[in-house]
């Protein structure tokens, strides 16, 4: 029973990760249908900042801070200097941004080595925490982790349904053509959003080099992981970004626990099986 | 109207009740509908009436929300309907959608192998492969002769409605939705068009949505007129021209246009 | 015919180039070809950019492994001539499948899922021991004699991927001329259109990737030949990737611009090290990809089409 809890625990902190990768991707291809395969590298950009800046001031909130801007900056650059020109041609923004994925992850091989980080945390999240009612130890910052990620849910969830840039974005994931007809400058308005999808990539960058660890590799495996979230959650919302991480990270932790050689099998096929009731995804909306 | 058909017995079309939701707006409700083998029915009303989302159900582009639809006597209200197509039914659409990578001849020759059977084919063609054959002969019905070999992409307006109505007539449909056939014509082309729909075999059942009045009320011998998603009257063309709720909302709507 | 102005110098080319640039630039160029042309294939007819394409490959080159010589304890062998087709089956039957899972995706949604598909094969081969030998794979495989040919020898391995090739650019020029070739590029068109005509799409859309499951199985034969051992690594992200930039690069629009990335590709692969640090040679080729996708979405293919055409009618044009 413990074990179960144990692993049960392990997906819902896999689940907290996969969301914070999953939400910024989820959130770009809901506005602009852009899907942007270079959100991996974004990541472990923000990951390697996060690094760099933990190292040199010692600051773990200022890591992540700064791994999220970095990861922002760069997001705003790619979608203002190159994806932002074909805006429309979505086949051909998706492959630049596999293209700018590439180069990204050799320039970061190049520059930070296939070592492996991870982000040294203040001493009150390295330890563990012994959990009532199970009574045994559990990583503090794992938890942490858990928490980070609701906060980020819910902020997310209050920024698109309370303020002026949301309703922006509501209304462009209804209807792009009426955002231009009533005189927004929808270019503005995407690097804006780009840049959001950034932060929130490199924020998980830097808790993932936290809670875990990053090497070059870390890009693939984030990107894939939002991949399938966001086709089982449902592309371009958020809820089903969040439903998405947990079914996938209970499943794969599960799968890991108790059946480890087909542990991606249980991933694989809860995609399939989404698919095949609901092709655009749980909490998708119907494209037709 | 001496009509000689297959099913005496059955109407082409009967449907009842049927309504399409999309939320919570139905932009069909509760229609129902008779339409005897070989009648030429026009379906008039006001943009938003209902019309298109009315022929997308009994195509089965759109699954009905309420009610039963049956072609033949035979209920189809829950066929897909690639099966309806082979059932006989064929429809136009109001804003043309062609195979626009293909020629004007391999369009109308896959209109054939949709009914007839043939396009799991994966070997190259024969010379003499009688849909080909078929093929030619619906685009000199659809007067599109000339333009067998023209990728579909370049076609003129005018043309792309031809070719619509050239593919619903392939294998001897017993039933046409044609939906606004005329819309974008010019006026030199319409008549042509009013011609060729008169000039269709007597027991084909046409029913036919057309802002054209002149064409609709030509080329038909009953109109039902849809508002606001529901049956508003139903008729001769002569009875509804007089039909004083129709001129309020449908003829008094005219004004915009 | 103009296939045959390209396929006699190519024929010939065991008369003048060394076992290197029969085998490894050339034999390899082919072999990656017919995979890449399996994915121009479908996106050229279908519409849809595929990324599973690398698996379909993977499955025919497993089935060669698996039941074919290889040295590692794992396997049951079988005849060359029954492994073969079985190879050829079990890829067409894996294509089958992912256009069975992908059938209602296109575009982007359809990169995603085939992505998705592409990399759970991947993992499901670095786990499963019993069948692919996790991420060990296979290695020492070796390519059959057939009636006496020694296939291993450059030569005749160069004549048979150029076969191969041929074979394949010929099989997909005839085939979407046929009634479900052009059915396929119906759907590409208008997928509602297409049940309007009374033709379900699902089945449709299955035969399509199926026909490029049976492409891809066989350039994934030829592949393995050439590299001689097969792994998780040979059906992971690294060769996804690479094909997909070896079928934009050519130009998605027209077969033969697999052929032209995949010769681009094992060139700059080969001698860019000459030029650049080999160990950036990532970010050279993605850099040569957005340049591509940013300068001339239609790949070297269309750059050369539209020059040929720009050529031919500078003559008529007089400056003034």
């Amino acid at each position: 029973m413990t074990f179960f809890l144990i692993v049960t625990l392990n997906g819902l902190t896999l689940a907290a990760l996969y969301f914070l990768a999953a939400s910024g991707f989820t959130l770009i291809f809901g506005l602009m249908r852009t899907v942007n395969m270079a959100h991996g590298a974004l990541l472990l950009l923000g990951g390697y900042v996060g690094f760099e800046v933990a190292k040199t001031t010692g600051i773990w909130p200022l890591a992540i801070l700064g791994g999220g801007l970095a990861a922002a900056l760069v997001g705003a650059i790619i979608q203002f200097g190159i994806l932002g020109r074909f805006q429309g041609d979505e086949l051909r923004q998706t492959l630049a941004s596999i293209a700018l994925s590439i180069i990204m992850a050799d320039l970061m091989l190049w520059f930070w080595g296939g070592i492996t980080y991870q982000v040294a945390m203040p001493d009150a999240l390295a330890g563990g925490f012994r959990l009532p009612l199970l009574g045994v130890g559990y990583a503090t910052i794992r938890l942490v982790l858990i928490a980070f990620a609701i906060v980020v849910g819910i902020a997310l969830w209050l920024v698109i349904a309370k303020t002026r840039l949301g309703a922006i974005i509501r209304a462009g994931v209804d209807d792009r053509e009426m955002l231009r007809a009533l005189g927004f400058d929808v270019a503005k308005i995407f690097v804006v959003v780009f840049a959001l999808g950034g932060l929130l990539a490199g924020m998980a960058g830097v808790v993932a080099a936290s809670a875990l660890s990053i090497s070059p590799g870390t890009d693939l495996q984030f990107l894939l992981s939002s991949l399938v979230v966001v086709i089982v959650g449902g592309m371009g919302s958020v809820g089903g970004a969040a439903l998405g991480a947990l079914l996938i990270g209970l499943a794969e932790q599960y799968g890991l626990a108790y059946a480890p050689t087909y542990g991606v099998v249980f991933t694989f096929a809860i995609m399939v099986l989404v698919l095949a009731v609901r092709p655009q995804g749980l909490l998708g909306r119907s494209e037709a | 109207m001496p009509v000689s058909y297959d099913h005496k017995a059955a109407n082409a079309l009967e449907i009842q009740g049927v309504g399409r939701r999309f939320g919570g707006f139905w932009a069909v409700k509760d229609v129902s509908l008779t339409v005897r083998p070989g009648e030429r029915r026009a379906v008039l009303g006001p943009n938003g009436a209902g019309k298109t989302t009315l022929f997308n159900v009994l195509t089965g582009d759109l699954v009905t929300s309420a009610g039963t639809i049956r072609m033949d006597g035979a209920d189809v209200t829950q066929m897909p309907m690639h099966k309806r197509i082979k059932g006989g039914l064929r429809r136009t659409y109001q804003h043309a959608h062609l195979f626009n990578g293909l020629t004007v001849r391999d369009s109308l020759f896959l209109s054939v192998c949709g009914v007839a059977g043939g396009w799991q084919r994966f070997m190259p063609l024969r010379l003499n492969d009688g849909a080909v054959a078929k093929a030619e002969t619906l685009a000199q019905l659809s007067g599109l002769s000339a333009e067998l070999d023209r990728e579909v992409a370049n076609l003129s307006h005018g043309q792309r409605r031809q070719l619509e109505i050239g593919m619903a007539l392939a294998e001897n449909p017993k039933m046409l939705l044609l939906d606004e056939p005329a819309a974008g014509l010019s006026p030199s082309e319409r008549p042509r068009l009013a011609e060729l729909l008169l000039s269709l075999p007597k027991h084909i059942t046409i029913i036919l949505i057309e802002h054209d009045m002149d064409i609709a009320l030509k080329t038909s011998d009953s109109v039902s007129v849809l508002h606001n998603g529901q049956l508003l009257a139903e008729g001769t063309p002569e009875n509804i021209m007089s039909n004083e709720a129709v001129h309020k909302v449908y003829m008094g709507g005219a004004h915009g246009h | 015919m103009r296939t045959a102005f390209y396929l006699l110098p190519l024929a010939m080319a065991p008369l003048f180039a060394n076992d290197f640039w029969l085998v490894q630039i050339l034999g390899r160029a082919l072999s990656l070809g017919v995979i890449a042309l399996s994915l121009t294939f479908l996106a050229a007819y279908l519409g849809v950019v595929s990324f599973a394409q690398t698996t379909m490959a993977g499955v025919a080159g497993y089935t060669v492994a698996y039941f074919g010589p290889n040295t590692v304890d794992v396997g049951y062998e079988l005849p060359f001539y029954v492994i073969l087709p079985l190879a050829m089956i079990m890829a067409t039957l894996s294509g089958a499948l992912i256009g069975l899972i992908a059938r209602r995706s296109q575009g982007i949604y359809a990169i995603m899922i085939t992505l998705a598909i592409a990399v759970a094969f991947f993992y499901f081969t670095r786990q499963n021991y019993s069948v692919f030998n996790g991420w060990t794979g296979f290695s020492g495989l070796r390519a059959p004699d057939i009636a006496g040919i020694n296939l291993r020898a450059p030569v005749p391995f160069y004549l048979l991927c150029l076969g191969v090739a041929a074979l394949s650019l010929v099989l997909v020029n005839g085939f979407i001329k046929s009634p479900l070739g052009l059915t396929i590029q119906a759907v590409r068109d208008e997928p509602k259109r297409v049940l309007a005509i009374g033709i379900p799409t699902t089945p449709v859309i299955v035969a399509a990737y199926a026909f490029a499951g049976f492409i891809a199985g066989s350039g994934g034969i030829l592949n393995i030949w050439l590299q001689e051992r097969i792994s998780s690594f040979s059906v992971g992200l690294g060769p996804i990737v690479d094909i997909l930039v070896i079928a934009v690069i050519g130009g998605l629009k027209h077969p033969i611009g697999a052929f032209i990335g995949a010769i681009a590709f094992v060139l700059l692969d080969t001698f860019a090290v000459d030029f650049i640090d080999r160990e950036r040679f990532n970010t050279l080729i993605g850099l040569v990809l957005l340049a591509i996708i940013m300068g001339a979405p239609d790949g070297l293919h269309g750059l050369a089409k539209s020059w040929l055409s720009r050529s031919a009618k500078r003559p008529a044009k007089i400056k003034t």
